[in-house]
């Protein structure tokens, strides 16, 4: 995380917050040239990666691993709430069949965007991912089966054990 | 060439229009379209085709729509969510969601974890997080108690009764935690004893609501256990919109058994058993105190100092045990009967006038007389006494109204003997 720089002392007027758009236009606009480059399925590899390496140094940083899991959930909605990525809700949770499944209100990735028809969030498959396995020690395969961009209200993810 | 642009003139045939006008009705009122696609009407025209289509998985959607939403209001929450490109069920998607994450957190909640909290939800986010901070609190307090009743359970047995005070409902019972703590797998208690038990919490709760008192210290002794308590009762805070009475109850029956054996052998004299001098002058001077109606008599045994001299101890004891037990048939149990020296003994009798007491002495004598009859004693058995009838206006003080009775024995003692000396 050290490579995220000092931001408090880098940006003492603007701080640590931007607008959501200029995330999304520098999101969207990195897919849109991976996706001219190298494909489509590719593109949702490379990003899905980038999330995925993201959710582990997010675990190590915010979260707490030494928690319980019940506890774990409730720290991760907290701090994702806290860091402005989404409103995270648990629907359901099967521990010994490595089986959860959670939304995402207000996505940073993708709520509001105009219906394309398929989920987008594969940043956000990789980050959940990341997080899972960090807490677990065991490897997570999360899809999104809802999205904003499929005409839904929240983005849903299945998250199973792999 | 046709027409292609946008204000051309299309050829839609009546019984096409009626056909998609019944369609759309149909749609509108939520009325099946079974038969109406049983018997369709072929649609020639190309633009009418797309609407007939669209028509038609508006009709899926809506069904998908109300068996999905009637499944959420049976609170079905496992039900499939509709297909992905049903946009119609959005909003209740997101309730369904929504009800699944509350049931998640509810179970959470049931299995003890309290660490839940539920966020832009509106008044279900109010409700849920205030029942959660209600609930800590409560059990935060409930953890201090019986952390104090754990720590004073060390010193002394102790238990805790908490009702709520407007239902009188059992909120909390110590005793039931502690027996389900530590004896997991004992026989449960009988009906009996249960119903004893409530009968016992209840008499408690009706002690503080009845009387209308926010804080009580008192004694009560408890028939289902056969305990005494003394009982501090304390009406405070339960929840945030409850108030309760909390009963905490310290086991005093040891104590009250050491008290009480303590006041036996205070009052009792140690070779009779019946009370003694002491007991006598605390008994007169509290009866004095109450200005009710009493009498005392003074009883002094002849010949007791003979009896020890010409026939030894032994006949001295048997004489005074022997009149003890005289007294104690002649009379009922509403009296009391004190050796106030070695052979002097005094009768107690409330609400008794000197008449009275006057047949009740003669009873005595009478029994005594009996007594002499069977000649099982080498001497007679005989008494001498002074009876003296309380009077407010002379008697304030116990001993001096003693003395005024042992003043009258001595006055017939005397006249026994001058008679004795006569004949």
């Amino acid at each position: 995380m050290k490579a995220l720089g000092d931001i408090d002392s880098g940006r003492p007027n603007l701080g640590g917050n931007m607008p959501v758009f200029v995330y999304r236009l520098f999101e969207l606009s990195v897919a849109d040239i991976l996706e001219k480059n190298f494909g489509k399925d590719k593109t949702d590899e490379i990003i899905r990666s980038a999330g995925f390496q993201s959710g582990i140094e997010y675990a190590k940083n915010y979260l707490d691993l030494t928690l319980s899991f019940n506890d774990f959930v409730e720290l991760i909605q907290k701090q994702l709430v806290e860091h402005k990525i989404g409103i995270l809700r648990v629907e359901y949770v099967n521990l010994e069949k490595g089986e959860i499944i959670l939304t995402v209100y207000e996505d940073l990735d993708c709520s509001g965007l105009p219906v394309y028809d398929e989920t987008v969030c594969v940043y956000d498959e990789g980050f959940l991912s990341g997080i899972l396995q960090t807490y677990t020690g065991k490897p997570f395969k999360v899809r999104e089966i809802d999205c904003w961009a499929t005409g839904d209200r929240a983005c849903r993810f299945v998250a199973k054990t792999v | 060439m046709p027409d292609r642009s946008e204000d051309a003139m299309v050829l839609i045939s009546k019984k096409e229009l009626v056909y998609i006008s019944k369609l759309v009705e149909n749609l509108k009122t939520a009325k099946p379209m079974d038969y109406l696609l049983a018997d369709p009407v072929e649609i020639k025209n190309s633009y009418l085709q797309d609407v007939q289509k669209n028509i038609l998985i508006l009709n899926e959607y809506t069904k998908e729509l109300s068996a999905y939403s009637l499944a959420i209001a049976h609170g079905d929450l496992d039900v499939e969510f509709p297909t992905k490109h049903n946009y119609l069920s959005g909003g209740l998607k997101e309730l369904h969601s929504n009800l699944l994450h509350l049931s998640w957190k509810v179970n959470q909640v049931s299995e003890g974890n309290f660490n839940q909290k539920i966020d832009f939800m509106g008044q279900i986010s109010d409700s849920f997080n205030n029942m959660i901070r209600g609930l800590i609190e409560r059990d935060a307090r409930i953890e201090e108690l019986i952390l104090i009743i754990d720590v004073i359970n060390q010193y002394t047995n102790i238990n805790m009764y908490v009702h709520d005070q407007e239902s009188g409902q059992l909120l909390y019972d110590e005793e039931e935690r502690k027996s389900k703590k530590d004896n997991k797998g004992a026989a449960p208690e009988d009906e009996n004893t249960l119903a004893l038990k409530k009968e016992f919490a209840d008499m408690l709760y009706k002690k503080m609501k009845e009387e209308d008192i926010s804080s009580s210290e008192w004694d009560v002794f408890s028939e289902y256990n056969d305990k005494w308590y003394h009982v501090y009762s304390l009406l405070s805070k339960w929840t945030d919109d409850k108030r309760a009475y909390f009963h905490i109850l310290v086991d005093i029956s040891n104590q009250k058994m050491l008290i009480e054996n303590l006041e036996f052998q205070v009052s009792r004299d140690q070779m009779t058993g019946i009370y003694n001098h002491k007991f006598a002058v605390n008994t007169v001077q509290k009866f004095i105190s109450t200005q009710n109606p009493f009498t005392i008599c003074f009883i002094d045994l002849d010949g007791l100092k003979t009896a020890n001299d010409v026939h030894g101890h032994q006949w001295g004891d048997k004489y005074l045990l022997k009149f003890i037990e005289i007294v104690n048939a002649s009379t009922r149990n509403k009296e009391y009967f004190c050796r106030v020296g070695g052979d002097e003994f005094i009768l107690i009798f409330p609400e008794v006038g000197p008449g009275d007491m006057l047949n009740i002495v003669n009873r005595i004598s009478d029994n005594v007389a009996v007594f002499n009859q069977t000649h099982e004693f080498p001497f007679k058995v005989s008494f001498s006494f002074g009876i003296e009838a309380f009077d407010k206006n002379i008697h304030t003080d116990a001993k001096a109204m003693m003395t005024m009775a042992d003043n009258k024995m001595y006055i017939l003692k005397r006249g026994k003997y001058i008679n004795f000396k006569k004949i």
